[in-house]
């Protein structure tokens, strides 16, 4: 898309109200274009749409049943032994087990969208639009080369805990340089820009690092993949 | 009581427990917010008991996301709104057998939430909103609303009214536009 066609869509995505793709080009035009400052706004105006509902009063019963449910957040290294969902207590009701059924669709339906997406992009017949997926062990993830400007994406990661965040590199004659520290959404999701013009066969890579990121790899990537 | 008991609420001190993992912030979280949130999920979805799960999950999802929350003012709250708003509507679509839409809410999106936004959530005031609302004109309002409150795309807005893409992609941004005027004018609190 281009930047009059972002500043057109910005109403609509501080919405929510574009299909995935579209979102996903609009926030990695404004990730990298300083020209449409109206998109925080707009945004803060839809914000407040949450308030345009009357409060209304859950049951009592909804409160035991959440602080109940609470548990430490997982560290990575526990998450394959004891996932989370499995030491909720599950006695109380009808639908304890619903947030975790969501959450596992959540994260289907994000790998789903992503390898669509990869797929609309290859599958394009645009010669500028390239795509890299990346293999490991962890989530799914894939470099997306629109012209020159390469964006990586990731859906189906895991949370970390407050001490970890995951971290992105690109590896040139094996020579890691950090490109960021990801954002994952709720459902598992991370998009990081990788810039323009990126070095011919650089590997890319995802490692998982102390909160805050690291000068160097401090683990093996859980992702990676030749450009 | 909800309307107002935001304002009183030490968001930036919840969000240090939570990130400290103190179960006692998420009561606090869930005291201030909950009726909020639950009215607007209530809103969406029509029933109490799909409304209830709604919240249940997204004050989960927000547990399990603690190190990712802001106690900036308003942050926190726009935060644990925005997932409850997406929860609901996944919810709401797939009961209608539409496709799941809003599956993420990407923290980064809410920092591009201004800060007198932001503010006024903190603070806010929930009939004068609705006033706001109520201000805009009517083809503004529709679109705005069919998208928020019913999840829709604007290409399912469009078709929805019978309307050209374009006019209901221009529609929204003027009409937030407009929004985030009046609200500005009339300032808070």
């Amino acid at each position: 898309v281009s930047c009059s066609e972002v500043q057109e869509l910005l109403g609509a995505f501080a919405l929510d109200a574009l299909d995935a793709e579209e979102q996903a080009e609009v926030r990695a035009h404004l990730a990298t274009c300083n020209l449409h400052d109206e998109v925080a706004e707009l945004a803060g105006a839809a914000s407040v749409l949450a308030f345009a509902a009357s409060a209304e009063t859950p049951s009592a019963q909804l409160r035991e049943r959440l602080l109940a449910g609470l548990e430490p957040a997982a560290r990575p290294a526990e998450v394959q032994e004891a996932p989370p969902f499995l030491v909720v207590p599950r006695q109380s009701r009808r639908l304890d087990w619903a947030p975790y059924a969501l959450a596992a669709a959540f994260a289907l339906i994000s790998l789903g969208l992503l390898v669509w997406n990869v797929a609309l992009l290859s599958g394009n017949g645009d010669s500028d639009t390239r795509v890299v997926l990346l293999t490991g062990t962890g989530g799914s993830g894939a470099v997306v080369f629109d012209g020159d400007d390469a964006t990586l994406e990731l859906a189906g990661m895991d949370a970390l805990d407050a001490a970890s965040d995951y971290q992105a590199w690109l590896i040139e004659d094996g020579v890691p340089v950090p490109v960021g520290v990801l954002q994952v959404s709720a459902a598992g999701e991370a998009t990081q820009s990788l810039g323009a013009s990126l070095p011919a066969n650089a590997v890319v890579a995802v490692t998982i690092e102390p909160a805050g990121g690291s000068a160097q790899p401090t683990s093996a990537p859980i992702l990676s993949g030749e450009l | 009581l909800a309307e107002t008991a935001a304002a009183a609420t030490d968001y930036e001190r919840i969000a240090d427990s939570l990130r400290a993992r103190d179960h006692s912030a998420m009561a606090d979280l869930y005291d201030a917010l909950s009726e909020r949130a639950f009215g607007l999920a209530f809103r969406i979805l029509g029933d109490r008991a799909s409304a209830e799960d709604a919240i249940q999950d997204a004050f989960l999802t927000v547990w399990r996301q603690a190190e990712q929350v802001d106690g900036a003012r308003g942050k926190l709250v726009s935060y644990v709104l925005t997932i409850v708003h997406h929860r609901a509507i996944d919810i709401a679509r797939r009961r209608q057998g539409l496709n799941a839409r809003l599956l993420s809410v990407d923290p980064q999106d809410l920092h591009l939430v201004d800060d007198e936004s932001a503010a006024l959530i903190s603070d806010a005031d929930a009939a004068k909103l609705r006033m706001f609302l109520a201000d805009l004109p009517d083809e503004q309002r529709t679109v705005i609303e069919l998208a928020y409150f019913e999840g829709l795309s604007y290409s399912e807005v469009a078709r929805r009214l019978n309307l050209p893409p374009g006019t209901v992609k221009s529609r929204m941004r003027l009409g937030l536009a407009r929004l985030r005027k009046i609200i500005a004018e009339v300032g808070y609190p």
